[in-house]
């Protein structure tokens, strides 16, 4: 039961990490525009996240550097403050728009004020997460998003073409308009990125270390970080499969979170509906509850300071002020009137530029025999590593100026 | 009919008035806000017909015909800063007022969610403003 249980912080991770705000609006929106033909960047990007995730949950246990540890030691004081800032400042912009998801899913479901809604949920999460242990806040949240499955069922129920859905795990360049393969390029880049949010690893690793693990215990890393993906990444192709048959014959571009929800229980009446928003608020609430943690692990593991959240705020009080202090001024942020899904299409290209300087560390201290010993990446394991990181490389370098050529992704 | 005759007459000679002196739009620029446009409508004319068969919460219904009408309004804002080559200015026009009409429905949808006939009526009107602007921008 314990083990069974240990598989929530992946599905958490994952669930959190890339069946966010972000991600529910920029796949329905890549569904309604393309069809199938960018599954595959769903595919590459699972991959991605389970190879590195499981090196990161190996480097943890193993060397017991956590990943902001890893960063310093590896990129220097200097590249490594830069990255640190960048990754908190992408975890603030990320908590934001995710508060602001929240406010808007549950303005949805009771009709109560955002505004109001906004500033209760962001009391109430600091609450859970301070009362809470660990393995608790895991639970809850990979536990209760798995409501997400809705949407799923939904994308079945309307009877996908299952040949074209495979062959759309295919790269196919859609080069014929100029325009339109520079929004193909975005909204792959866009979902290759999503997938691999860094909060994610930071949050993966640190729970590894939140939960004691041993590395006798290695064995479930890889099924806990493959697991967890998985899931995820099914959730992410039916929310494209959605995409694809609820928008796109009707030529409707989902520009609002309520309208990707709505595609969750397209065929399907109201208890539907319900569970889809449910599934969407356990999602994006356990998202901003990733990104707070993480600002505090990152700071602290860089600093080397005490932190852990099962330790008494007073025992580890950089850490907690790091984390409340997150949640606190993303409520502001939104309060202040930025638009969540504005921050979101920001911190989805944004985070693509920080990505190889958290990657790049931990793929080579997972390969570094002195601090591995026996649980060293084996040759395959560094090659398709290096292999990722090149993508990921190549994707930084495209994104930013992919955003701007296509306004963000508007059609 | 008779609201949109009436809508078209308020709303274009304003439209046109805003037109004046703004930011000069291209074909692209024309042509991606009809998309824009043509999406919103078909969104709500598809949600209305959820509503119609009693599939959608009271709540979501509300706070998703509100998001859509926030939408349409700052769509709508956008336009009245755009300016167009003569050649351009009735799609650009068309599009203005279409937008006008359809926040104009989905208000009404939204003051109306229980009543049958208003819901039918609008979805029938909502499909009329698509048309119209398919129709300007194939037009381009």
């Amino acid at each position: 039961m314990k083990k069974l249980l240990g598989i929530t912080l992946g599905i958490m991770t994952a669930l959190g990490g890339f069946v966010d705000l972000g991600q529910i609006v920029f796949t329905t929106q890549a569904g309604a525009l393309f069809g199938y033909h960018l599954l595959w960047s769903i595919g590459l990007g699972t991959v991605a996240i389970i190879v590195y995730m499981e090196m990161c949950g190996r480097v943890a246990v193993v060397a017991h550097q956590p990943v902001f540890a890893v960063v310093r030691d590896r990129l220097g004081k200097r590249l490594g403050l830069a990255t640190l800032i960048a990754s908190n400042l992408l975890n603030l912009l990320t908590c934001a728009a995710e508060l602001g998801g929240v406010a808007i899913v549950i303005h949805l479901l009771t009709g109560w004020n955002e505004h109001r809604v906004l500033i209760g949920t962001t009391l109430v999460l600091i609450a859970l997460v301070f009362l809470c242990r660990f393995q608790w806040i895991e639970r809850v949240f990979g536990l209760s998003g798995l409501l997400m499955i809705v949407f799923a069922v939904s994308a079945v129920v309307l009877h996908p073409d299952w040949g074209n859905v495979a062959r759309g795990f295919v790269p196919n360049l859609q080069a014929a308009d100029p325009k339109r393969g520079l929004l193909y390029a975005y909204f792959a880049v866009g979902i290759f990125s999503a997938m691999l949010m860094e909060y994610e690893v930071h949050f993966y690793s640190s729970g590894a270390i939140e939960e004691d693990w041993k590395p006798e215990d290695l064995s479930e890393n890889f099924m806990v970080a493959s697991l967890g993906s998985f899931l995820g990444s099914l959730l992410t192709v039916a929310l494209l499969i959605l995409g694809t048959l609820v928008y796109l014959p009707r030529s409707v571009f989902p520009d609002l979170l309520s309208t990707a929800v709505f595609a969750g229980a397209f065929p399907f009446a109201q208890k539907a509906l319900v569970l889809a928003l449910l599934g969407t608020l356990v999602c994006i609430a356990g998202a901003a509850v990733e990104t707070a943690l993480s600002g505090g692990y990152n700071v602290c593991q860089f600093y080397d300071l005490t932190w852990g959240k099962n330790l008494p705020a007073h025992s580890a009080p950089i850490f907690a002020a790091i984390w409340i202090g997150t949640f606190a001024v993303a409520a502001l942020i939104v309060l202040a009137g930025v638009r969540p899904l504005q921050l979101v299409n920001f911190s989805i290209v944004f985070g693509m530029a920080v990505m190889p300087f958290t990657y790049y560390p931990i793929l080579r201290v997972a390969a570094d025999k002195n601090f591995m010993g026996k649980h060293v990446n084996s040759r395959l394991d560094t090659a398709i590593g290096i292999g990722f990181l090149v993508l990921i490389i190549l994707a930084a370098i495209a994104a930013f100026p992919l955003m701007i050529l296509t306004h963000a992704g508007r059609p | 009919m008779y609201l949109n005759l009436k809508m078209l007459l308020v709303m274009a000679p304003v439209t046109l008035l805003l037109a004046c002196g703004k930011q000069q739009a291209s074909r692209d620029d024309v042509h991606s806000d009809l998309i824009k446009s043509i999406s919103l409508a078909s969104e709500s004319e598809t949600f209305v017909r959820y509503l119609r068969q009693h599939r959608s919460t009271y709540y979501f219904a509300s706070g998703y015909l509100n998001d859509l009408l926030n939408e349409v309004n700052r769509t709508a804002k956008e336009l009245s800063n755009l300016n167009a080559s003569p050649d351009l200015m009735d799609a650009l026009n068309v599009d203005r007022v279409q937008l006008s009409l359809l926040a104009v429905q989905i208000d009404n949808v939204d003051r109306h969610l229980q009543q049958a006939d208003v819901l039918a009526a609008s979805e029938d009107q909502i499909r009329k403003i698509r048309m119209s602007l398919v129709q300007a921008n194939s037009s381009l």
